[in-house]
């Protein structure tokens, strides 16, 4: 009950003072309502400040979308590159101060330093391993890939002659002399001339066949004809 | 209608369908039986609905059928019951010349909306060049008026194209996604039972063997996309009609003698897929060069990987099967057998990397991965190097090996080619002649920059992660390996340099082999700018390797020998300079010496050896007096003595020191090792 006089007491101060933070003196100390409401005004105060800048920093630099997109990579190159470099520093200062406690262990005689020099000598064994296995398989590959470029090579060869080939036979397909040349020309044009009207018949034929609905399968006859239909070339025979 | 006798015998010839699959005559007599429509339309949809064949299906069968259908008295549906019944068992139809025959009675079907797109995959199957004529190609392009850019019609028309381009000359899409969809769904469940029974009739007739049919895996055989069809040697091959014809089928092809004798008439079979098991079915299609024959592999092996992977619902966690690993590690085989990669499988993988999840079936996508052809440098990020970014980054420390040993190979592929194909002096290359792409010497140089510089950004960033493990230092340095050497191995006029975060764990590694895997490295770079700056002066060649680049190789070349000879490391000048009040704190003697020679963690054990075995004696190990006079010699031999070849290269080549001279001259690269 009486804290809650006390409170209610002070809000009355407050409320006469217009909820304006009084001046204290020096020697005072600020009861905590009062504390809020000065900090109340601060805060306004500041935010006030702030709106008014932005307001006034509008104006000066529109920055577009574009714009801050072109200038992003070196920005994120310039932020990797530091990255890179704080990494390599921290890992040369880690690895020199670490390795030079483990030196001056291994320099020492007590049980720990031998088994240490122990797994020290095993680990420079298994690297001799390592080294003869990777120089071996480095030779491999570069045969490897000698054996596929010789394989590539062929198969570009390969086309090549057979691109040489192709031609010949267009070629060789008259071997007869100049003369011959007219008339094969000529038999060539009858020749397509027949063909197409044996085509647009077989096409009037076919499409008669559909038209009458009948099944030309059952018609010995009439299936001759219709499994011809689709034939242009000469049968050999 | 109850005819009771008609319900019993069909009963029984269901049942036998059902289980084990009807014979070829039974097929006759039964597809005759229902297509004439003499018991009405239902019996007919329920005879299409058993109707499996046991072995194989005689083509008079479907000629016959066809002939019915241009009765024109069937109901739509069953028409389009009887087509997706043909395409399902197509494989299994014993020839098809005499379908051939009658392919313009089928082409008259086109026109049938209903029927179209049925019709449009049958044609794809049966189409030569002969059947290639212009009043069809134009009945196709009045349909596409009419119907639209449908994919069947497309399909259709681009294989038209490839037979004939001077007869379709309208533009086509060279990427055609998907395909013709997949009609086995009435006869799913049945297929699968039944094949599962029959796994040991199939084998008998293969001639030229492929992956046998695995029957085990009944419950992920939905579609047998994934199977590779095996080359049928056709029962009644014998038929006369076929040596009027003096054609040659793949299939009977035993020996190479023999396919170099009938090089000129061979036919390719109908299923593309099954070339892929055999090498001298491959072998003859690399001679030949036949687009459509590529185009139609394309498109079936585009169809399997989109129908596995991308589009399939995943029922259960698939994709790990035997049967796709078999069909993976199948395609990879014939990658590297033919050297090059498959168009459908470049668009496929971009696709997949999208939705992978980096675990499932790696070693083979990334095997297939690298046989990617030169991506230009316009898309490759976007295409290539984007998803595999997204996957490194949280992936575990095998991915990332993985990853970096895919492109290792892919860089090395890219070399092979442009050695062998560049022409000399030419700037222009066309690549394979599947892919519609021509890229200029620039272009290509370009491409290898990209992809050297990726895998760069990708080391550095990954010795990060994994705190400069030794195992992807060790493939990272094989990475370099390859491209120190682009110049005098592959005849490529461009030098790279490692990046910084690359080079600075490898120096500081804590085993000598990456080490010296480094010196190595080291070495080839300064051959190979050696060899680069001599041409251009003699020649005058086009390229022209940046001054960066020497002043790049300049600072590692002094930066190494300070470190490891000069005990200059941490001193102002020095790429890693640090502050000597920091250093202090560190409260490491003589920290700029921490990485010689006889200090750097990875040959410290050599030195301590080496300490032992001269004095064996001496109770307090002091490692300077390895220095002095003639030890030093002596331990410069024992260390190069293990193995470390680059080591001995790098010093030789680089550090101007005579071996039991007393003058200790300091210098930029040469000179003694300082006291210091």
């Amino acid at each position: 009950m009486d804290r809650l006089e006390d409170l209610a007491s002070s809000l009355e101060t407050l409320a006469f003072h217009g909820f304006q933070t009084p001046t204290v003196g020096n020697g005072e100390k600020e009861s905590p309502a009062i504390e809020i409401l000065r900090i109340k005004e601060q805060m306004s105060n500041q935010c006030f400040e702030m709106i008014v800048k932005l307001q006034s920093g509008e104006s000066k630099r529109s920055c577009s979308a574009s714009d801050a997109e072109k200038d992003l990579p070196d920005y994120v190159n310039t932020l990797e590159e530091a990255e890179i470099t704080h990494f390599n520093k921290t890992l040369a200062l880690h690895r020199m101060q670490v390795w030079h406690v483990i030196s001056e262990k291994l320099k020492q005689r007590d049980p720990e330093a031998e088994a240490m020099r122990k797994l020290t000598n095993h680990s420079l064994d298994l690297c001799l391993k390592i080294k003869t296995l990777q120089q071996e398989s480095f030779e491999l590959q570069d045969q490897i890939t000698a054996l596929q470029k010789q394989r590539l090579d062929l198969k570009r060869l390969t086309h090549e002659k057979m691109k040489e080939m192709e031609e010949l036979k267009t070629k060789g397909e008259h071997p007869v002399a100049e003369e011959y040349r007219n008339v094969l020309q000529k038999a060539q044009s009858y020749l397509e001339k027949y063909q197409k009207m044996v085509a647009i018949e077989q096409n009037v034929l076919r499409g008669i066949i559909i038209a009458s609905k009948v099944n030309w399968r059952e018609d010995p006859k009439l299936r001759e004809i219709a499994m011809t239909l689709e034939d242009i070339t000469i049968p050999d025979d | 209608m109850g005819n009771d006798v008609l319900e019993r015998n069909l009963v029984l010839v269901e049942r036998m369908g059902l289980t084990r699959g009807l014979p070829p005559e039974v097929i006759s007599t039964m597809l005759d039986y229902a297509m004439s429509l003499r018991m009405g339309g239902a019996p007919c949809v329920r005879v299409l609905k058993f109707l499996i064949p046991a072995t194989v299906v005689p083509q008079e069968a479907i000629v016959r059928a066809v002939a019915w259908l241009c009765v024109g008295k069937i109901a739509i549906s069953t028409q389009v019951l009887f087509l997706k019944w043909v395409l399902t068992f197509f494989d299994m139809i014993d020839s098809k010349d005499h379908l051939r025959s009658i392919y313009g009675f089928i082409f008259n079907f086109v026109t049938e909306e209903h029927l179209c797109p049925y019709i449009c995959h049958l044609l794809y199957l049966l189409t030569r060049k002969e059947c290639v004529r212009p009043f069809r190609v134009r009945k196709l392009l009045d349909l596409q008026a009419k119907l639209g850019r449908q994919p069947f019609l497309l399909h259709l028309l681009s294989l038209y194209k490839v037979f004939c381009p001077e007869l379709v000359t309208t533009a086509l899409p060279s990427k055609l996604r998907g395909g013709f969809k997949n009609h086995v769904t009435p006869w799913k469940g049945v297929l699968n039972a039944i094949q599962k029974r029959n796994t040991g009739q199939v084998t008998s007739d293969i001639r030229l063997t492929i992956g046998v049919k695995d029957g085990s895996n009944s419950r992920k055989r939905k579609c047998n996309h994934l199977q590779l069809p095996s080359l049928n040697s056709a029962v009644q091959r014998n038929l006369s009609s076929t040596n009027s014809r003096k054609v040659f089928p793949l299939e009977q092809l035993h020996s190479f003698p023999e396919l170099l004798d009938n090089l000129h008439r061979i036919e390719l079979p109908s299923q593309m897929g099954s070339l892929l098991g055999s090498s001298l079915a491959l072998c003859y299609l690399d001679y030949v060069q036949d687009d459509s024959a590529f185009l139609r592999l394309n498109f079936w092996l585009g169809h399997a990987l989109h129908e596995e992977f991308l589009f399939c619902s995943r029922e259960g966690g698939s994709g790990c099967s035997s049967e796709t690993l078999h069909f993976l590690n199948r395609l990879i085989s014939t990658q590297n057998f033919l050297q090059e990669g498959f168009f459908s499988t470049e668009s496929f993988l971009y696709k997949f990397l999208n939705v992978w999840d980096g675990s499932l079936l790696r070693p083979q996508i990334l095997g297939l991965l690298s046989h990617i052809p030169v991506v230009p440098s316009s898309c490759i990020h976007q295409l290539l190097f984007e998803p595999l970014m997204q996957l490194f980054f949280s992936s575990t420390l095998f991915f990332k090996c993985s990853v970096i040993e895919c492109l290792n190979d892919m860089l090395l592929k890219w070399l092979t080619w442009h050695s062998v194909y560049s022409v000399e002096d030419g700037l222009d290359i066309s690549l394979n002649s599947h892919t519609p792409m021509n890229m200029t010497l620039s272009g290509f140089m370009d491409s290898v920059m990209e992809l050297v510089l990726f895998v760069g950004r990708l080391a550095t960033v990954g010795l990060q992660l994994e705190g400069c493990s030794s195992l992807l230092l060790s493939f990272v340095l094989d990475f370099y390996e390859t491209v120190c050497d682009m110049f005098l191995k592959f005849e490529l006029p461009l030098v790279v340099m490692p990046p910084v975060g690359v080079f600075y764990p490898a120096l500081f590694a804590t085993d000598p082999v990456s080490v010296d895997r480094l010196c190595f490295i080291m070495c080839r770079y300064k051959q190979n700018l050696t060899a680069a700056k001599f041409q251009q002066q003699e020649a005058k060649h086009v390229f022209h390797i940046s001054s960066q680049t020497y002043r790049e190789f300049n600072r590692y070349q002094l930066l190494m020998v300070s470190t490891l000879w000069n005990s200059r490391l941490f001193q102002p000048g020095m790429a890693v300079e640090v502050d000597h009040n920091l250093l202090a704190l560190s409260k490491v003697p003589e920290p700029s010496a921490s990485f010689t020679l006889i200090r750097h963690p990875a040959f410290v054990g050599y030195a301590l050896d080496f300490h032992l075995k001269c004095w064996p004696e001496r109770k307090d190990m002091d490692l300077k007096s390895v220095k002095a006079g003639k030890h030093w010699e002596w331990y410069l031999e024992f260390l190069f003595s293990h193995g470390y070849l680059g080591l001995q290269q790098f010093v030789q080549s680089n550090i101007n020191w005579h071996p039991g001279s007393g003058t200790k001259s300091q210098g930029q690269g040469d000179g003694q090792p300082t006291n210091g």
